[in-house]
């Protein structure tokens, strides 16, 4: 007797920027595949739970300690997150930023290692398809119904509870140092998905984000605003394997990362060496078994024109490597 | 609160039961559609377990029709609907395999059913969108010539007369979800041929020599293109 086994629910990824954003992503067993960094279009089920850790662990490029005293050497931005499908088409979001950051100091003699919670945010993701028309994710839909074009709008906010005031090695002001931004920021994006319909392997994924932060004053009176990041990504999720006996699955993964960074402000001027435009490619993978998810990938600066290119070392397109590890478990 | 949301379903679709139109005659055969690695095409039965096999028009009305009762049963008639009854029997899970026997008659039972199968094929568009029987039913709500391949298409299960929700749907050789709240599920043509959609459910088995008796009902048409 053949015994058939499915399993059509959720799991969802999440991808963080150096700043802390989240975003979405999904798979069943045959649905749709998720990305690691860009955001998928899919919704929690409806009273469902999402449990949530991801890891983006930055090596950054160094340079000549002659040319630079004190450079970047590696960040690890940890993300937490608990989500709640409240309708099948209204996601609901908590995540609480961890942050490492450390620093190699006075000709990489000495070190300086920056830690802690940094701001929470709270996101909202609306889910709707094309399905004859647009409307809301349904509270049911079958393998088939995933194949149609799915979209989301999200937005979000955070809470200014981390230590904006953080100082730097020798207690100067280091706001880029700090693990929190003083300010609330906020995150409005869009998705769009399409699992291929003669290909159902193959999901096609397409993010666009903006993030904008706003002027805070520091303690030492001195004024910052952090740069806005723009951000378009595409990702192709291949799946290669697939056991329904085993609730296992297996995808590949590539992404194209566009970020675009405006230039920071301090006091009203703008920080020359801030700022630019990144092109990330993304190689992976994500292991689904059962209720959990487990993604890992390496990022890679493709391309760069940042905007004082020599003088921004630690900033992003500056990097070795970013090795990401996402694991999710829904319930 | 709902805390399922991991829905792991398991079925067991055994064999399958189809109608193929040859000739003048509709063929009802059981097997396998699209037989997998190892697997049977086509499964003899023994056609005193046929319990029906009629035809109907485009609104569900009975029209004569001659029975051949021989293996495989056919049955003659010009048919917008066919359908058929079939009953394989009890079927009893054990550490040995599978036995076509009622629980009491195997060593070891490990689970049991009475497996009663039934089976409609429609031949062009059917008139009534709501179900025609009292029993287990899968309604397509799109006239299947206007099918194509790619195309989406609805059906909608019903039992007693009332949708059933939450009841696993199956559709050629794979389960594709399960229907909502209004007994719906949208399914996909595939490939062109035949699309057998199944679908079952578990209920009390009346005379307690199974665990319970499995109904599953078929809905098969065509496409053409």
């Amino acid at each position: 007797m053949k015994r058939v086994f499915i399993a059509l629910l959720s799991f969802a990824g999440f991808s963080l920027a150096h700043h802390g954003v989240a975003s979405l992503g999904a798979v069943g067993l045959e649905g749709p595949g998720a990305p690691l960094e860009s955001s998928s279009s899919a919704t929690l089920p409806e009273g469902s739970w999402l449990l949530y850790t991801k890891l983006d662990s930055v090596r950054w490029r160094k340079y000549s300690f002659s040319d630079f005293p004190d450079q970047k050497d590696r960040s690890d931005f940890w993300m937490l997150g608990i989500g709640y499908g409240l309708r099948s088409w209204l996601s609901l979001y908590v995540f609480a930023p961890y942050n490492v950051k450390k620093e190699l100091r006075d000709g990489g003699e000495r070190s300086f290692t920056s830690r802690g919670f940094a701001d929470p945010s709270i996101m909202a993701v609306l889910g709707f398809k094309y399905d004859g028309g647009l409307r809301l994710i349904p509270r049911r839909e079958s393998l088939e119904d995933m194949m149609d074009w799915h979209f989301t709008l999200y937005g979000g906010v955070s809470l200014p509870t981390g230590d904006a005031n953080r100082k730097g090695y020798m207690g100067e002001f280091a706001p880029d140092m700090a693990s929190g931004f003083g300010k609330p920021t906020i995150t409005a994006g869009f998705t769009a998905t399409k699992q291929m319909v003669n290909l159902p392997e193959l999901t096609f994924v397409f993010d666009a984000s903006y993030l904008k932060f706003f002027e805070h004053r520091y303690n030492t009176g001195d004024r910052y605003r952090f740069g806005d990041e723009f951000r378009a990504n595409t990702a192709l999720v291949y799946r290669v394997f697939r056991s329904q006996e085993k609730s296992l699955r297996l995808d590949l993964l590539t992404e194209l990362n566009y970020l675009h960074l405006q230039k920071d402000r301090e006091n009203g001027i703008s920080v020359e060496d801030s700022g630019g435009d990144v092109v990330y490619g993304v190689f992976g993978g994500r292991l689904y078994y059962r209720r959990a998810s487990l993604g890992a990938g390496v990022k890679l600066p493709l391309w760069k024109d940042l905007n004082q290119q020599s003088q921004q070392q630690g900033a992003e397109g500056k990097e070795k490597y970013r090795l990401i590890i996402t694991l999710s478990l829904i319930f | 609160m709902l805390w399922i949301l991991f829905l792991l379903l398991s079925l067991c679709w055994s064999h399958e039961l189809w109608i193929e139109k040859r000739g003048g005659e509709y063929v009802l055969l059981y097997g396998h559609l699209r037989p997998g690695s190892g697997e049977e095409a086509q499964v003899r039965y023994d056609p005193s377990r046929v319990h029906s096999f009629e035809c109907f028009d485009s609104e569900g009305r009975r029209l004569p029709s001659q029975i051949v009762s021989e293996y495989p049963v056919r049955l003659r008639g010009k048919c917008q609907m066919v359908q058929a009854n079939l009953s394989s029997g009890y079927w009893t899970k054990t550490p040995e395999g599978l036995k076509n026997l009622p629980r009491e008659e195997v060593k070891n039972p490990i689970e049991s059913w009475y497996s009663v199968e039934t089976v409609r094929r429609i031949e062009g568009r059917i008139l009534a969108k709501t179900p025609l029987t009292d029993g287990l039913e899968i309604t397509l709500l799109e006239d299947p010539s206007s099918l194509r391949t790619g195309q989406k298409f609805t059906v909608a299960v019903y039992y007693g007369g009332k949708a059933l929700r939450d009841v696993p749907v199956y559709h050629n050789g794979r389960v594709v979800g399960t229907t909502g709240d209004d007994g719906r599920i949208n399914l996909r043509v595939r490939e062109k041929g035949m699309q057998l959609i199944g679908v079952s459910v578990r209920e009390k088995d009346q005379k307690g020599r199974a665990d319970y008796t499995l109904r599953t009902f078929y809905l098969l048409f065509e496409v053409g293109r």
